[in-house]
């Protein structure tokens, strides 16, 4: 396997094992399911596997994958609110009725109830603050804007994240 | 600090302050009014509060190997090698040479290689021999004018002045046999007067004069002697 990736700079199966755990569960919290953060974080490695070589290095490898992440669950979050993505969402679950015990074990928890109702753009930046712990310049490169914006943004979503604990009485 | 002044500022205030994003001096003078304000106090530790929800959201470890057993089945991608994508600078390079190829092309050939010079009245003081009718300097390439026509013709007209391409040592062949070509060059406002002449294939001599002064140069390129009188 080195021989194989010998001549790239990245070794592809060390930044998979250096970076899977936190961007499936970046992916998790977007999207609120489990086996969707699955699909999602395997997309996102197909799409780091593919643009690897094409990497410029203008922010760190992580922050990259990190941004293919969020852009790509906040696509598929967003497609889901679709109805026809519903209409298959509910014939799925009918079909696939096992492996929903970890959808309900994390889904319990008050960060998770809030996270669900929000929109996903704020769901993402309240992960990449709260869970992964970057600072506004790090977000800022993530989600490809300024400071001063995720500055603002992160004060709408608390304020979302406050309403919707209050309307559904989740005590925090 | 006054909060009712600034009541629709505080949240985000508070949310800079959480996040530590906050320059130093407005930091404390924001904990002084925070310690006396128990209203701002109380949005503080609500804010708090939902922070600490998302730290608290539990890790759960996914499933790496099924999701790397999942791309290694997709044979195709697996066995295919990260593909070569070039970056932008090496596009923007193909582009300029390319440019820069058109642009070499479109040069004339032998532009920068030879002198554009007024050649006045070219005399041929013997007639041609079996080695060729033409003068290999001037090899009729004129810029303008009707020079294409008079470096045609063997004898062209005294009053043909046109612009000729000269240059610095005649093709070998192009000399006639045991001929001798004279040139009358005006070139910044000097004229000189040039004769060559040859046997066969081999060029024999070449003069430069200067009005009366010659500065001829003998084949090897030296300079004998400069400025000599004849």
């Amino acid at each position: 396997m080195a021989a194989r990736y010998a001549y790239r700079k990245y070794d592809f199966i060390k930044v998979f094992n250096d970076n899977y755990d936190m961007v499936f569960n970046v992916c998790l919290r977007i999207c609120c399911n489990y086996h969707t953060a699955q699909d999602i974080s395997q997309d996102v490695f197909l799409k780091v596997h593919k643009n690897l070589s094409g990497f410029n290095e203008e922010s760190g490898i992580s922050t990259w994958i990190y941004r293919i992440a969020v852009n790509t669950c906040i696509d598929h979050v967003r497609r889901e609110k679709k109805w026809y993505t519903q209409i298959r969402n509910l014939f799925l679950e009918r079909n696939e009725p096992s492996g929903r015990f970890e959808n309900e074990v994390f889904l319990k928890d008050a960060g998770m109830k809030i996270l669900k109702e929000m929109e996903p753009n704020y769901r993402a930046i309240l992960t990449l603050k709260h869970y992964a712990g970057f600072d506004y310049r790090e977000i800022a490169q993530i989600m490809n804007t300024t400071e001063a914006t995720i500055g603002v943004q992160l004060h709408r979503a608390r304020k979302q994240a406050k309403d919707i604990a209050v309307r559904g009485g989740i005590e925090l | 600090m006054n909060c009712k002044d600034m009541k629709d500022r505080i949240p985000l205030m508070i949310s800079y302050y959480i996040d530590r994003e906050m320059p130093e001096h407005e930091s404390e003078e924001f904990e002084k009014h925070l310690s006396e304000c128990p209203s701002c106090w109380k949005m503080l530790e609500e804010t708090r509060r939902i922070g600490g929800a998302l730290v608290r959201t539990p890790r759960i470890s996914g499933n790496p190997g099924e999701t790397l057993d999942k791309m290694r089945q997709r044979k195709k991608w697996w066995n295919s090698p990260i593909p070569f994508r070039p970056r932008k600078w090496v596009y923007a390079g193909m582009f300029a040479a390319l440019i820069a190829l058109l642009f070499v092309n479109l040069i004339p050939p032998g532009y920068f290689d030879s002198k554009q010079v007024a050649v006045n009245q070219p005399s041929y003081t013997t007639s041609p021999g079996p080695g060729g009718k033409q003068s290999g300097i001037g090899p009729g390439l004129p810029f303008s004018g009707s020079g294409g026509n008079a470096a045609s013709t063997p004898t062209p007209s005294p009053s043909d002045a046109e612009i000729r391409t000269a240059q610095a040592s005649p093709e070998p062949g192009g000399i006639p046999d045991e001929d001798s070509v004279t040139y009358n060059i005006k070139l910044n406002e000097s004229e000189y007067e040039v004769n060559i002449s040859g046997q066969e294939t081999q060029l024999v001599s070449l003069e430069i004069k200067e009005g009366d002064k010659e500065i001829w140069m003998d084949l090897e390129g030296t300079q004998p002697e400069k400025n000599s009188e004849k």
